[in-house]
């Protein structure tokens, strides 16, 4: 849901589904090289990540690039203090949950 | 904001003391007290037994039985026992590996068992914290290419057993305190908010505030949460979504 909000403040576009595919549809700056580049961290790709850190750097510069290591590392936290708790969404979300699951192919699953 | 070091000097770091002047201070140090926090006593488990958690998280990636399990269409289809280290019992090493390796598929049944197996629900969230917080630091050396600190040494002393007064199961799988229920005791929980992943570690204080004073700096801070269009970071709001986001997909997982 943040994603959809930034993105519309920003005057960028991005399609949700893109999150989930291989071919990113929107005007992000650097959106292919920081998607690919957060799914070789979360499946530990050694040779995919090797190829993309020289590209990001000189994409985002070494800041940047830093920010975006911290960024998929904090998620590794942030979904499993979530996930294992079992807490709901906010009722602030709920709206767009649905829409959200959808869109972006995380898996229909009923953990209850 | 550091300033902008060379390409070169980017690349040939190897741990994570080097990336000092090349990453936010308040990033590393975040790092470095979140370690030393591990080491000493929590609220349920010694500081030896929260390394011991840490050494279990890592020794997941020796654990034939989490890798099938992970690749099963359902983890109840899958029977057999974790490759662990031995220094924790049986469902304190199943609520580890499970919560490092397979979080997106987890349930209340599956806690539920955990506490049927002798887990005190206060030790189960601990260890949820604990998990969480060596998957993002180990993420974050992994990402950047560098080699994560040693792990501390344990400081001596016990664990406080301290639960909330105003803790309370309702709509999660274990109790949290929710805004109106912090008590004195409890210290700082919260702000104006209290959102539903602020509250998953409530049952348990200190691995609250020890979690989020990590992944702040991981993310960005919680007074700019709502600022869609934040400059607080190198890379842009939209940016640093997509970056959350495809995480988040990749672990099954809304938030």
């Amino acid at each position: 849901m943040m994603l959809r909000a930034s993105v519309q403040d920003t005057g960028a576009e991005f399609e949700l589904t893109s999150l989930s595919g291989d071919d990113a549809k929107g005007t992000v700056p650097h959106q292919n090289l920081l998607l690919d580049f957060a799914e070789a961290v979360v499946l530990r790709d050694r040779d995919s990540a090797a190829a993309l850190r020289p590209k990001l750097i000189e994409a985002l510069g070494p800041a940047g690039y830093l920010d975006a290591c911290a960024v998929v590392a904090g998620f590794h936290g942030f979904t499993r203090i979530a996930d294992a708790s079992g807490v709901p969404l906010d009722e602030r979300y709920l709206g767009d949950a649905e829409d959200v699951k959808a869109q972006t192919g995380v898996r229909e699953y009923d953990p209850r | 904001m550091p300033d902008m070091p060379s390409m070169d000097s980017l690349l040939g770091v190897e741990t994570i003391d080097d990336l000092r002047g090349l990453a936010r201070d308040d990033l590393l140090d975040a790092h470095a007290r979140a370690w030393d926090w591990i080491a000493g006593p929590g609220t349920w488990l010694t500081g030896a037994e929260r390394l011991a958690v840490v050494r279990e998280v890592r020794q997941t990636a020796e654990c034939d039985f989490c890798r099938v399990r992970k690749d099963a269409l359902s983890p109840l289809a899958v029977e057999g026992e974790h490759d662990h280290l031995g220094e924790l019992d049986r469902a304190a090493v199943e609520a580890a590996h499970r919560v490092a390796t397979d979080s997106g598929r987890l349930s209340a049944s599956w806690v539920d068992g955990l506490i049927a197996d002798g887990l005190s629900d206060g030790a189960y969230i601990e260890i949820v914290g604990l998990t969480a917080m060596t998957r993002m630091m180990d993420a974050f050396a992994w990402a950047a290419d560098v080699e994560p600190p040693p792990l501390p040494q344990s400081r001596d002393g016990a664990a406080s057993g301290y639960r909330p007064p105003g803790a309370k199961k309702s709509d999660a799988w274990v109790a949290v305190v929710k805004l109106e229920d912090v008590s004195e005791t409890d210290g700082p929980l919260y702000g104006a908010t209290a959102g539903g992943v602020h509250q998953a570690l409530s049952l348990v204080p200190d691995s609250k505030r020890a979690f989020w004073a990590l992944g702040e700096p991981h993310y960005i801070p919680m007074d700019e949460i709502r600022n869609t269009d934040t400059r607080v970071r190198a890379i842009n709001r939209a940016q640093i979504e997509i970056l959350a986001g495809r995480t988040s997909a990749l672990h099954q997982c809304m938030y």
